[in-house]
């Protein structure tokens, strides 16, 4: 095992207590990121990852609540911090870039004025120095003309500029750790490469790592090294993205690639997973993929499977492992 | 591959629900709590307000039902006014007027307001910026003013008084149902109807209309309660229809002796105020249960 | 821009457009004196064939649903002629447009919006059934039930007394096939029909929409971005930039060998879901981002973004440069596209 990762979270468990009942959108979930290197959170709409994202950064807002786990960074725990240490180290060494930049951007003032803002809570500095940090950012973001910008307001920008400005203001403050939910999910393709490039860009020159929560195989493959897949507020597989892509051992991620378009080949049929995810008020007991799984056996409805280390850093959770390895962590990271 | 046997355990425990179970509209309601609280004073006065002729002990209008000036005690409950007629049972007859101004005056101007507003929001360009103008006009007119003047001119009748109320407020309503007909027009359920080869009509009425409903029952109920705060202002300054008794008529007449006999405006004012409050909360849980976001929670 | 399709003597095309033109008034500056015009479709031609899947790609603001749009007579257009098996539709009367509607039906975008949250399925669907008097009024329900069975949600019967929101996404979409099948159309109109759904779901109604096509010989107009479904689903594509049609063929062509710099730089935008064949291609990335379609550029609207742009872009609008097979690019260097595809996209080195 190499040096203590960077980010680690362990059996994290959050829950929504909504009029509904109770939503365990995140039920006992364990990833961590190594500094510098890109992970990704992926799975559909609704299966918790999202939440992850706001568990880990300690954003959920009721009827959310955090009820069990540990989350690690930079060797803190961080559930047990104060609002205002955890307020310090947001948009600090850890920050967040949002799907919708809008909704991050306070549309009544102007967009330098909102970096300085960022940047002067976080950092000892002066607001004119304030100002040339902001400046460098946005230029390192390749924003064209960034000392006009600094002086429009958000929605004098379009959507790809306006997502520009978000990283800018999140690597105002060299973070370690760039969580990124969704982030190009509203841009059309062409600007998602320019942003994704722009990110991964950033990254290497900072030396970041990077979180990316997404839906999208494609952005995975491109620009990540390891994956987490997660179904029903669980994590069910979990390596580098050639062992996920290339040797998948859930049949969940199996479905779910083979049901994968791409530009790059023609596929003459679709593949297709049969029903719609679970409820997540009542999930299906045993393993939550069962009911959709075209290779469940008799154990998997009663049971619910392990995590089953498959090799350094690769594991699953699913009985067709149970013949290849025990049980547990330990074996993950040998 | 899987056996039989591990199939049907997997049909067994399949708990995904093929389709959502649908909630019925009086538990959202019931969700908010004081919304059933307004509710259920609702349905204790609108009985007393329709049933009062039969209900009330007295007659309203017969003078010496008892002894003058006498405070709350039985058989007057609420005590008895300067010429010795039962509060109790004017106060049941005053209701009776003043929820029937409130819900007359409320039907008139929604109705007028989804007309116009629906006009305006459906056909939009020069329509709406000619119904838009006129509506403003009456917006801009100071309200209480307009409807003194009115009944003044008019005559002090029931039916001169809703109607004073009523266009004093459908342009509230107006404005909502346009907006409403504005942002409905251009969903796409509504393009669909288009392509299904649906005619105009079918579009405002079967699909605009009764999505923008919503809103314009929640702003018809707190219109009720806001009409019978005007009829009492009205009534007040002695503008009430002086052959009905409505609870704001009844406080006019009580001023004198409001001093020394409290009874005499406390429960009409009472009364107002429980009517309007609940009407009000009654309006925030319609909100809830029209709001379709609300369902999906 | 003016030519008609050169292939429409194979078989009378489902959808002929020629020369369409859609553009929009915009109310601008103070009192909104000054009005200015967005040019949404500026000068497209296409058609469909029987049988045929047709896919219009290009990224938000190029004219794609306004061009879906007009196709169903829901905007009306500035100028040009659409034909459905070669009748005109514009400038009908309404009694002959209802009539030409039951031809031409639309799935749309987001399964959560394009279905009324206050009627059930089965009102939903009566709706075309009755207008159209496809069924007698006492077998609508039957007629609807068997809908419902055709697009999987089965038993029908069961699906057909619920309200839209105890649907999940995937069964909407469902219903909303559905209802454009109701009236036995020969051209479906598919905007974005499978962009806002999950993977799984995604593949289940590409899987439909396949099963259906065959089933009823229907043809369809794919608009889209996804160029994932794309390449499994259509026969043709045709991509759009601002406006105007900037290259049309065959699918296979489009992907493997594009004449346009933009078919280019969108191929090698979209992420490829394989680790080693992402990591092995050279990624071109557009600059900057879409000129505002109320003042188009001058000369090939790509210009001001292209990789591979020479002064002659700015000024003359590229003519179409026929590269075989069917495919067509309007670049003024569209014969010359093997050379600057040979690093798998435009070489940066040209652009001054």
């Amino acid at each position: 095992m190499q040096a203590s990762p960077l980010l680690r979270a362990e059996g994290l468990v959050t829950h929504l207590f909504t009029d509904s009942g109770r939503v365990r959108a995140v039920d006992g979930v364990s990833l961590e990121v190594r500094a510098g290197e890109a992970v990704a959170l992926v799975g559909e709409s609704g299966c918790g990852k999202s939440m992850t994202a706001l568990s880990l950064m300690r954003l959920v807002r009721p009827p959310g609540r955090i009820l069990e786990g540990v989350v690690e960074f930079e060797g803190t725990p961080l559930l047990p911090l104060s609002d205002a240490e955890m307020r310090r180290l947001r948009g600090g060494r850890l920050a967040m870039i949002f799907q919708d930049p809008m909704t991050y951007l306070n549309p009544l003032m102007r967009v330098g004025a909102q970096i300085v803002e960022a940047i002067v809570l976080h950092q000892k500095v002066s607001a004119q120095a304030a100002r040339t940090i902001a400046l460098e950012a946005l230029e390192r973001v390749r924003i064209p003309a960034a000392a006009t910008v600094l002086d429009y307001f958000p929605h004098q920008l379009s959507g790809g500029m306006r997502q520009r400005v978000l990283i800018a203001m999140a690597i105002s403050s060299r973070p370690s750790l760039l969580i990124a939910d969704e982030p190009t999910t509203a841009l059309d393709v062409t600007v998602q490469a320019q942003i994704m490039q722009l990110l991964a860009e950033v990254r290497r020159a900072l030396g970041s790592a990077l979180l990316l929560i997404t839906h999208d195989f494609g952005l995975v493959a491109e620009y990540c090294d390891r994956v987490y897949v997660m179904y029903a507020g669980q994590i069910v597989e979990e390596g580098s993205v050639f062992d996920v892509f290339e040797r998948p051992r859930h049949p969940y991620t199996r479905a779910l690639l083979r049901s994968t378009l791409g530009p790059d080949k023609r596929v003459a049929s679709f593949t297709t997973i049969e029903g719609q995810p679970p409820s997540l008020i009542a999930p299906p007991r045993g393993c939550r993929f069962h009911p959709r799984c075209p290779e469940a056996m008799a154990r998997c409805a009663s049971e619910s499977p392990p995590r089953f280390g498959l090799g350094v850093g690769v594991a699953a959770r699913c009985w067709l492992h149970a013949g290849d390895a025990p049980a547990g962590r330990e074996v993950a990271h040998g | 591959m899987s056996t039989a046997g591990a199939m049907q355990a997997a049909e067994a425990t399949a708990q995904m629900p093929v389709i959502a179970p649908h909630v019925p509209a009086w538990r959202i309601f019931a969700r908010n709590g004081t919304a059933a609280f307004g509710a259920i004073v609702l349905a204790v006065l609108i009985p007393l307000a329709v049933l009062g002729p039969f209900l009330a002990p007295f007659d309203p209008s017969r003078v010496n039902a008892g002894p003058p000036m006498a405070g709350p005690h039985w058989p007057h409950v609420f005590g008895t006014d300067d010429l010795g007629r039962d509060v109790f049972s004017r106060v049941a007859d005053g209701l009776r007027v003043s929820l029937l101004v409130g819900f007359g005056a409320a039907s008139f101007s929604t109705g007028l307001g989804v007309v116009v507003g629906g006009v305006a929001g459906f056909f939009g360009r020069f329509i709406d910026d000619l119904l838009m103008r006129i509506t403003e006009i009456f917006q801009v007119i100071p309200r209480f003013f307009l409807g003194v003047l009115l009944v003044a001119f008019f005559g002090a009748s029931i039916f001169n008084i809703i109607f004073a109320i009523a266009i004093l407020s459908w342009p509230e309503v107006a404005r909502v149902v346009r907006s409403e007909f504005l942002s409905l027009r251009a969903r796409q359920f509504v393009d669909a109807a288009r392509v299904a080869g649906a005619s105009r009509r079918t579009l405002i009425f079967s699909e605009i209309l009764p999505n923008a409903m919503g809103p314009v029952v929640v702003n018809g109920t707190l219109l009720v309660g806001q009409a019978m705060l005007l009829e009492a202002g009205l009534s007040y300054l002695g503008l009430g229809d002086p052959s009905l008794v409505s609870l704001g008529v009844m406080l006019q007449e009580a001023q004198q002796i409001m001093r020394t006999a409290w009874w005499t405006t406390a429960f009409p004012g009472l009364m107002i105020f429980l009517a309007v409050l609940s009407l009000n909360l009654v309006g925030d849980g319609l909100n809830d249960v029209l709001n379709p976001r609300s369902r999906e929670r | 821009m003016a030519e008609a399709p050169a292939f429409a003597a194979a078989a009378a095309p489902v959808l002929e457009v020629r020369d369409l033109k859609v553009h929009f008034p915009v109310a601008g500056g103070w009192f909104q004196r000054e009005t200015r015009v967005v040019h949404a479709v500026d000068g497209v031609s296409l058609a469909v064939h029987p049988g045929e899947v047709v896919a219009v790609v290009g990224e938000s603001g190029c004219g794609k649903t306004t061009l879906a749009r007009a196709v169903l007579g829901l905007v009306d257009a500035t100028a040009g002629e659409i034909r459905v098996k070669g009748a005109p539709i514009i400038g009908l009367d309404a009694a002959s447009l209802r009539a030409h509607r039951r031809r031409v039906q639309m799935v749309f975008q987001d399964p959560f919006d394009s279905l009324n949250p206050r009627k059930t399925i089965l009102s939903t669907l009566a709706q075309p059934l009755s207008i159209h008097g496809i069924v007698p009024a006492g077998e609508i329900r039957r007629e609807a039930a068997r809908l419902l069975d055709l697009v999987g949600l089965s038993p029908g019967e069961a699906f057909l007394d619920r309200y839209p929101h105890q649907f999940s996404g995937g069964q909407r979409q469902r219903a909303c096939i559905a209802r454009a099948i109701a009236v036995r159309p020969e051209l479906v109109v598919a905007d974005e029909a499978v962009s806002a759904l999950d993977i799984s779901i995604r593949a289940q109604i590409l899987t439909l929409l396949q099963r259906l096509k065959a089933e009823f010989g229907l043809s369809y107009l794919f608009i889209t971005h996804d160029l994932g479904v794309v390449r499994s689903l259509c026969d043709r594509v045709v991509v759009m930039y601002l406006g105007r049609i900037v290259e049309e063929g065959p699918t296979e062509r489009i992907f493997t060998a594009p004449g346009h710099p933009y078919t280019a730089a969108l191929m090698a935008s979209c992420p490829l879901p394989d680790p080693r064949l992402a990591r092995a291609r050279k990624t071109v990335t557009l600059s900057g981002d879409l000129p505002s379609p109320v003042s188009p550029p001058a000369g090939c609207r790509f210009h001001t973004r292209c990789p591979v742009a020479q002064a002659i872009c700015g000024r003359e609008a590229p003519p179409a440069i026929e590269l075989g097979q069917g495919q067509r690019a309007h670049c003024h260097f569209a014969a010359d596209a093997p050379r600057w595809q040979a690093g798998a996209g435009p070489a940066q080195e040209s652009k001054p």
